[in-house]
């Protein structure tokens, strides 16, 4: 055979420095392009940090939202149904219902809290009765104690009490913002906190005026708010994976339900604990202000097409809570981007999935709302313009919740960002922070293709109650 | 079970060092040669390690998925290599 060689004989390099050399060569080449790939991979997936709010604002547009705008409030409220009739009439006509109202949802998701037998389905997964039992146990004690309203924006209940009861009078001082910074991140992680971040008071994110939609009666920041505040706490809660999966059933509702009720307790007991060293303190749910935005603000993530937060090794599948505080020394944390939004450009996968249509299928973001009907602020009541994202018709969403009696997740369950924490997954994570366009379209088909856009319901329920947590 | 395949995959990888060295003191390992076999297994390694988590997560598809995916181009990848620039390129000891 021709190409066979003899050992010691036609092998022996003629220059062996020479050849030695550029081999040695290569290999450094080689190791620095790795390592500085690596680094700039590690620098992305970290987030690239920003000294201001990373997504484009029109200051001329964008102002503080008034919480009687909230849909909550509209559906929670009578004065407001009774101020506003053109909000239901206008939406009832949009989807063909012209008898809807908004209460109605409200209606129908307390109807379905109580254990009835007429509103389970034995016979379908995901709806019979000890699925209902899950979903709605996990609230219970939020609705009656802990928070009671606060999963429609009612400030001051509870946990989230705005009396600054066990107010020390003897401040304690920190060394450094740093050290603030780590003793509050550790107390939020021991209570239940699985991310943490730390941001300035901004009121462009702050509901002004606040609003009681129980009591019908605002608050002002200025004379009601029990202090000014200067630091926000952003909490990020994770929700059961096989749980979302199971979504829009009550098994998901579940998982929803728990977190809403541990973000109350926690920052509530992180209140207690700043107030216990001598700062007023305040813990908040859905009311007093934008916990997307907030969050953003902490570098906890960024906003996605669906109107959620995702956080990367946990996607969109969190809750969100805060606390207000009057301590300023503190380390804040920087915004960071991930390349989130640039991927929920190119994929529509939760638009796609969502059964009320909803979520906006843009190609790109946009400072005003584009849905039918954005033109008429009758119609457009609600939400926050002047922040370049997808707005959504929310009400649309909400609508659904009603239909269904327990809310959805269902853009959740179906975003590729949201998996479990497998090395894997982190791989292709990195790899989305810096590829871009087709590849992005690419990832999203793949996650099809691999099975995560399953969207089966009963496959997803029979998996969550026969999932072990313990393995 | 995730602790058990970093474990098997870093035996793997060990065994293929072994393997390699044990090829290099038989063959004439080219460029072309040393490229594909560090293709091949860097496949096998990602067939491994994403089928075991995919599987280990409950998501049988997505393990059946890897197999296919990156099991199978790490075999072509092996045969092609081996047949067209390792097996040719055998070194042959010189008797007496």
């Amino acid at each position: 055979m021709t190409n066979q060689v003899e050992p010691g004989k036609n092998d022996t390099p003629e220059n062996v420095g020479r050849r030695t050399f550029f081999k040695m060569g290569a290999i450094a080449a080689g190791v620095a392009a790795v390592g500085t790939a690596g680094g700039v991979i590690t620098y992305r997936v970290n987030g690239i940090p920003h000294d201001t709010f990373p997504v484009e604002i029109d200051p001329e547009l964008l102002k503080p939202f008034d919480q009687r705008n909230l849909i909550f409030s509209q559906a929670a409220s009578r004065a407001l149904q009774q101020q506003y009739p053109e909000r239901d009439r206008l939406f009832g006509e949009a989807i063909g219902e012209p008898e809807f109202k908004f209460r109605d949802v409200i209606k129908s998701m307390v109807r379905h809290s109580k254990p009835q037998e007429q509103l389970w389905d034995n016979t379908r997964l995901g709806y019979r009765q000890i699925d209902w039992a899950l979903g709605l146990a996990s609230k219970d004690s939020l609705d009656r104690s802990i928070a009671p309203n606060t999963k429609m924006g009612r400030p001051n209940t509870g946990e989230q009490t705005w009396t600054q009861h066990n107010l020390a009078t003897e401040k304690w001082q920190f060394e450094s913002p740093e050290e603030a910074a780590q003793y509050i991140k550790r107390t939020c992680h021991l209570y239940g906190a699985v991310r943490v971040g730390i941001t300035r008071n901004d009121s462009r994110w702050n509901y002004s005026p606040i609003y009681d939609a129980i009591d019908d009666k605002t608050f002002t920041w200025e004379d009601d708010f029990p202090f000014a505040p200067k630091t926000v706490i952003v909490l990020a809660f994770e929700q059961d994976y096989e749980a979302i999966r199971a979504a829009p059933t009550p098994v998901a509702g579940g998982t929803v339900n728990k977190e809403y009720t541990e973000m109350s307790l926690v920052a509530g007991q992180v209140a207690d604990f700043l107030r216990r060293i001598g700062y007023q303190a305040v813990a908040s749910g859905n009311d007093l202000g934008n916990n997307v935005a907030y969050a953003i603000a902490a570098g906890l993530g960024e906003g996605a097409r669906n109107g959620t937060l995702i956080v990367p090794k946990l996607g969109n599948r969190v809750r969100l809570a805060k606390v207000y505080t009057d301590l300023e020394f503190v380390e804040y944390d920087k915004p960071r981007t991930f390349g989130i939004m640039e991927f929920c450009e190119n994929c529509k996968r939760c638009a796609e999935q969502c059964p009320s249509s909803a979520i906006s299928m843009d190609e790109k973001p946009t400072l005003i709302p584009t849905y039918d009907g954005a033109d008429n602020p009758d119609y457009a009541w609600h939400g926050q313009s002047g922040i370049k994202k997808f707005h959504n018709d929310s009400k649309r969403c909400y609508k659904y919740w009603g239909d269904n009696g327990i809310g959805c997740a269902i853009c959740i369950k179906a975003c590729p960002w949201n998996k479990p924490d497998f090395w894997h997954h982190r791989l292709i994570d990195a790899s989305n922070t810096f590829t871009s366009g087709f590849v992005h379209k690419l990832m999203t088909e793949a996650d099809i293709l691999f099975g995560y856009g399953n969207m089966d319901v009963e496959k997803a329920v029979e998996k969550f109650w026969l999932s072990d947590k313990e393995a | 079970m995730i602790g058990l395949m970093w474990y098997l995959m870093g035996m793997m990888t060990i065994g293929a060092i072994w393997g390699y060295t044990h090829i290099r003191q038989s063959y004439a390992v080219s460029f072309i040669a040393n490229s594909g076999l560090i293709l091949s297994f860097a496949a096998l390694w990602m067939c491994v390690g994403w089928s075991w988590a995919s599987f280990a997560e409950g998501e049988p598809q997505s393990g059946a998925m890897g197999l296919i995916c990156f099991g199978m181009p790490s075999i072509i990848l092996f045969n092609v290599t081996w047949k067209r620039f390792i097996a040719p390129a055998k070194k042959i000891a010189l008797s007496n």
